[in-house]
């Protein structure tokens, strides 16, 4: 006899309550490893609405503590279309940039930008799951276990591609 | 130490308290510091979890809709049907069965909420309702599986039989070809009446009864779910069928060896780049009809 609310976690996932609390719980970090895999002309937020309503289509078969697994697998097997797959293309987000200090030289600004650009290449070329496994730990600060379930992969693996991506990556943006 | 040995060590966390110091003087350090700081203009953008939510809650609803508009009528058919449904139950096994034809592919989830892809022209089926005591699921032609953890169950083609224990693996069972490639886990591959365990980044494969083992690259699924199609030293023949069956297209082949062995990967998105891979290292052309069919014919001809 359960004495407070919660469910027990081997309930089915068919129930709404549950169902918001789920998607309170994972629908972000489901986006931005959608963002970061594939891009942001391959509509991550769709994908994440994909990956739900095949949850909640199936939720008969998914108890709760097997939930973000099942989400995952969804989006590391996500077969797009090739012919409809967009080119990886990740967003510059001015936002996050600090108002510009004047006393920087025209020289030093566009030294800069060019910087970014070679960046945002580099990040773009590397291998979708190289690429989803570096920015998820470099920008994120998702620890390498964290990442490992949500790629269903080892630690080790994690480690790897992510010391592989920055070795790349300080090739093609070159010395500093 | 090198330089790639250190940011190897670095990253997994296991250099000592000196070689860190030293580490943290280099000019790669500094690089690194540098990438950080600039990846954080590329960070993903927001995501509003309440209107999504209220996106996905309306899908929902549209779903739920269809179930509950029935209301007090429900009630009354609830006997009849729960009689009914009893009779049909018990007097035949309730077998699912999912189906692929050329060009196509699908997804789906078996009763313990392993996740299954289906290549093309394959057929799967399991017992949904009986899956407690009846963990066997039949396949024909070409799936990859990946196992909810704790999970098991067997799978059944013409060739041989796979028992699965909470892995990610591919099971290939076509005409005269059996292959199943382990990507992560243990998977139990049985054929012949001969048990083999195989680890993950191997692969066993019988083609015309021949056994072989093979070490694969380190791929996470296998090339059909990345829209290619690879070969390791196979039958021209298979090669053959695997294209017909991504392109639903009839291929005729004139003057041309079909046992000779194949090695390479064609794309499954690009019909006319798929026909150069598989032709021209063999020396071949070909003709595309109209009536989907491709004349395929070495130069001597």
């Amino acid at each position: 006899m359960n004495v407070n609310h919660e469910l027990p976690v081997d309930e089915n996932t068919c129930d709404e309550h549950l169902f918001s609390q789920l998607f309170k719980d994972h629908a972000s970090d489901l986006y931005k490893f959608l963002y970061y895999k594939y891009g942001a002309n391959n509509n991550p937020q769709d994908l994440v609405q994909e990956a739900f309503a095949k949850l909640w289509k199936n939720c008969k078969k998914v108890t709760r503590d097997k939930a973000r697994g099942f989400l995952f697998t969804v989006a590391n097997n996500q077969m797009l279309n090739e012919l409809d797959k967009q080119n990886t293309k990740l967003k510059y987000n001015l936002a996050s940039k600090p108002s510009q200090i004047t006393n920087e030289t025209p020289e030093f600004l566009l030294e800069e930008k060019e910087y970014s650009l070679r960046l945002q290449r580099a990040i773009e070329e590397l291998s979708e799951d190289q690429r989803v496994t570096f920015l998820l730990n470099r920008i994120e600060g998702k620890k390498h276990a964290e990442i490992a379930e949500m790629l269903g992969v080892s630690k080790k693996a994690v480690e790897k591609r992510i010391y592989t991506a920055l070795a790349q990556i300080m090739e093609k943006v070159g010395k500093i | 130490m090198d330089k790639d040995t250190y940011i190897r060590k670095w990253v997994e966390g296991s250099l000592t308290e000196e070689e860190r110091k030293i580490f943290e003087h280099t000019e790669d350090f500094k690089s690194i510091a540098k990438i950080d700081s600039a990846l954080s203009n590329f960070s993903a953008p927001p995501f509003d979890v309440v209107a999504e939510y209220e996106k996905i809650n309306r899908t929902r609803d549209r779903q739920i809709i269809k179930f509950t508009s029935f209301g007090p009528i429900l009630k009354l058919a609830a006997v009849l049907i729960l009689a009914i449904g009893a009779y049909f139950y018990f007097s035949r096994d309730q077998l699912k069965s999912v189906e692929t034809l050329a060009a196509q592919k699908t997804e789906l989830w078996l009763p313990d909420s392993s996740f299954v892809a289906l290549n093309s022209q394959s057929q799967i089926s399991f017992d949904e309702n009986n899956w407690e005591l009846e963990r066997k699921v039949n396949l024909n032609g070409e799936g990859y599986f990946k196992v909810t953890k704790g999970s098991q169950f067997d799978i059944i083609t013409s060739a041989g039989t796979v028992t699965v224990v909470g892995t990610a693996f591919n099971v290939k069972s076509r005409n005269e070809l059996f292959e199943v490639t382990c990507f992560e886990g243990l998977v139990k591959v049985i054929y012949n009446h001969q048990e083999t365990m195989l680890p993950a980044n191997t692969a066993f494969r019988a083609i015309q009864g021949t056994v072989s083992f093979n070490n694969i690259t380190t791929e996470l699924l296998p090339g059909w779910m990345r829209a290619e199609s690879t070969f390791r030293s196979v039958p021209f023949s298979q090669v053959i069928e695997e294209f017909e069956r991504q392109y639903d297209h009839q291929v005729e082949v004139r003057g041309v060896d079909t046992d000779q062995l194949f090695s390479g990967t064609f794309s499954n998105s690009n019909m006319d780049l798929a026909l150069k891979t598989i032709s021209i290292p063999l020396n071949l052309t070909y003709q595309i009809l109209d009536n989907k069919k491709i004349i395929l014919s070495s130069d001597k001809n």
